[in-house]
């Protein structure tokens, strides 16, 4: 696995992480065209509405932009887990922590400067994200539970908590339907570019995702981190104190989804209501994956990832292709890089 | 290995080289489609657009495309329907229909709400409408389809009032107006013959099936001998609860949808929601243009088939064709308006 390397990644490796999963990318649509070609549809209109669905105007890719943000804050936290070798599968959970804390500051500071509120909202969610996060970290590391399992079952308790909420005690003032208020507009993240529903949001997509990779592969404490994750006995005898790295990494990890779960009720959806997440934290997962783990590249897949998300829903609308031929790409996008991977491997020995 | 690996970069070569043709050609065509897109006459067609949470053969999604369907074979629509879960793209796929010259939008959900009140005002030549929800616009209005509920249970209520022998009927439902109203109409329905008393059971959780099945059994126990429940999965727990104990003296209700098989010899009728209906008569006045903005689109029992009531055959000693006739006479009341559902408060 050239995933963890130690040292920082090679020019060779940069371009090997940038070529394979273009690659990857371009196998997938090739076998996708032949499905759809089998399936009886148009493969360029289907392709066609892709495209523009994309790129077809400033707007489409204002979208793009829009849709990749919270893939790219819950993946680039996912990255630094796994790093860590803590398998976080828990983002989902995370997220609907850090959407119920925007969600609260956002109702009740409205009257406060939106400097200090939007930030305080923002913060919020790290830190509920985090500290939900923290739970499974420290059921692994006192305990010695599985994190897979506890992270699984935490999403379930945390989807369960904001249902609780929203028909209980943060439901809507008159009480009709299962959510929130929505938000003071003095709450919501103001928009990049007139034109598209881009919004601020997406900076702190481009911008956590670089401080991640400083922390990463320019500290002390990044290399400790990945140390644990490439052998984690070795760590302990080199004087690195592995449970903490394993607590602070899944933390860490946590609060990125719980800013992603703020920015999408603060930037996006204006209010608190169940169901808000269509499996951010999972995909989340696959764009971490996509993107070697490295937080950085989960800027470029989470965007890929956003991008097909919307070509795909104009591609429904105009050619009549199903929702389900999205998760076929995604998922053939994944197993494509994995195969490429393993090839190169044989190919090109590592040394 | 050296001949593994040439090979192996050979597919992948080739692999590439046939996905970069596909690739261009899609991206060739893609301009050559747009301007057809745009070209087409907005006003000429009946476009119906739908946006929906959750795969089309999943339950509810299911029902909106059904009414997709009817509206393209009765109406002569083109129908186009996208799944978006993601409430990032709910303004995206509403303003991609109407931005094609769809004449209606439907979101098929109360969350959809808030994206259609957005959108609106952009699209005036297009109607826009979901499933639940109370923002309006001039081309916006939700469809609200408690009120009729309201009255078909009240109807319902009247005949399991007379069905009663204890005099006693118990509601199970949910902390939320859209599940609870309904119940109050069978309420008034059931303790409009005079003795009759309702008692109403609000559930914490609607997916907790426990739960209903120990709320029914008590209040069984207290003596109630008619059971509805508007609770979701709790709902069936309910039933359930009826099913189990034994006893033919007890009967319930069925809501929603048909629910006779799941107490097949307790259920008395189902009073099932017909929402593909409603979304029929929606379509309809988009097509003939008098689809009102600005209002909730509010049904009622004069809604015809909206509010459908299914009889369970295995009862029809009990529900007899008098029952039936006493039912049809209450609806008919209703529709004239000698008989109104009061709101409660």
């Amino acid at each position: 696995m050239t995933t963890v390397t130690l040292s920082r990644q090679t020019g060779a490796t940069l371009w090997r992480n940038i070529a394979l999963p273009l690659l990857a990318i371009l196998a997938a649509l090739l076998v996708g065209a032949l499905m759809l070609a089998l399936s009886g549809f148009d493969v360029a209109a289907a392709y066609g509405a892709l495209w523009s669905g994309i790129f077809g105007n400033a707007r489409n890719i204002g979208e793009a932009l829009l849709r990749a943000t919270p893939l790219i804050l819950v993946g680039a936290g996912i990255a630094i887990a796994f790093r860590c070798g803590i398998w976080n599968i828990g983002a989902e959970g995370q997220f609907y922590m850090g959407a119920a804390a925007g969600a609260f500051v956002g109702l009740q500071a409205g009257a406060l400067s939106p400097w200090l509120a939007i930030p305080t909202a923002l913060l919020a969610g790290a830190l509920c994200g985090g500290l939900w996060a923290a739970i499974a970290g420290w059921l692994k590391v006192r305990l010695g539970l599985n994190e897979v399992v506890t992270t699984i079952m935490l999403n379930y308790i945390a989807i369960g908590i904001v249902g609780y909420l929203v028909t209980g005690p943060m439901q809507e003032a008159s009480r009709y339907n299962p959510q929130t208020d929505e938000i003071a507009a003095g709450m919501v993240l103001p928009r990049l570019l007139p034109g598209m529903r881009v919004h601020a949001g997406f900076l702190l997509a481009l911008l956590l995702p670089v401080l991640a990779s400083i922390l990463l592969f320019r500290t002390p404490w990044g290399f400790a981190l990945r140390a644990v994750g490439y052998n984690p006995v070795a760590a302990q005898h080199a004087g690195i104190r592995v449970n903490r790295q394993y607590v602070l990494a899944i933390s860490l990890s946590g609060a990125l989804a719980g800013v992603a779960g703020a920015v999408e009720v603060l930037g996006v959806i204006g209010r608190l209501y169940e169901n808000i997440s269509p499996g951010y934290g999972f995909t989340g997962i696959a764009v971490s994956l996509l993107a070697a783990n490295h937080p950085i590249g989960v800027i470029f897949s989470g965007l890929l990832f956003g991008a097909l998300t919307t070509g795909a829903e104009l591609m429904q609308l105009t050619a009549q292709i199903p929702s389900s031929m999205t998760f076929i790409l995604q998922g053939l996008i994944i197993a494509f890089l994995v195969s490429f991977r393993a090839l190169q491997g044989r190919v090109w020995p590592r040394g | 290995m050296l001949t593994t690996s040439k090979r192996a970069w050979g597919l992948v070569m080739l692999l590439m080289v046939v996905a970069l043709l596909v690739g261009a050609c899609a991206g060739v065509n893609a301009p050559a489609a747009a301007p057809a897109e745009n070209g087409a006459p907005a006003a000429a067609a009946f476009k119906v657009g739908l946006v929906h949470p959750s795969p089309v053969t999943d339950a509810w999604s299911g029902q909106a495309y059904a009414a997709i369907e009817r509206m393209r074979d009765e109406l002569g629509a083109e129908i186009a329907n996208v799944e978006v879960g993601d409430p990032a793209g709910y303004e995206k796929a509403f303003s991609d229909f109407a931005s094609q010259g769809y004449t209606l939008v439907i979101g098929h959900g109360f969350q959809y709400q808030d994206a259609a009140a957005k959108v609106s005002p952009d699209f005036p030549d297009t109607y826009f409408t979901t499933v639940g929800g109370d923002k309006t616009t001039a081309n916006f209005a939700p469809i609200d389809l408690v009120p009729g509920y309201m009255q078909a249970l009240y109807a319902m209520g009247v005949m399991a009032g007379e069905v009663s022998q204890t005099k006693q009927a118990a509601g199970f439902t949910l902390e939320n107006p859209a599940t609870k109203l309904p119940l109050e109409g069978f309420r008034q329905g059931f303790e409009s013959i005079p003795g009759n008393t309702f008692s109403m059971i609000v559930l914490r959780d609607g997916n907790d099936v426990g739960a209903g099945k120990e709320a029914a059994l008590q209040a069984m126990a207290g003596g109630a001998d008619i059971l509805i429940a508007n609770a979701n999965l709790a709902g069936d727990g309910v039933l359930q609860a009826v099913a189990e104990q034994g006893d033919d003296t007890v009967f319930a209700i069925g809501t929603i949808g048909d629910q006779t098989s799941k107490a097949p010899q307790n259920i008395l009728a189902s009073a099932p929601l017909n929402i593909p209906q409603a979304l029929f008569a929606v379509a309809q006045a988009a097509k003939d243009g008098s689809f009102q903005g600005n209002s909730v689109r509010q049904f009622t029992v004069n809604d015809a088939g909206v509010y459908p009531f299914v009889y369970n055959p295995a009862l029809a000693g009990i529900v007899t064709p008098e029952m039936q006739a006493l039912v049809d006479e209450t609806i008919a009341k209703l529709k004239a308006g000698e008989i109104t559902v009061e709101m409660p408060q």
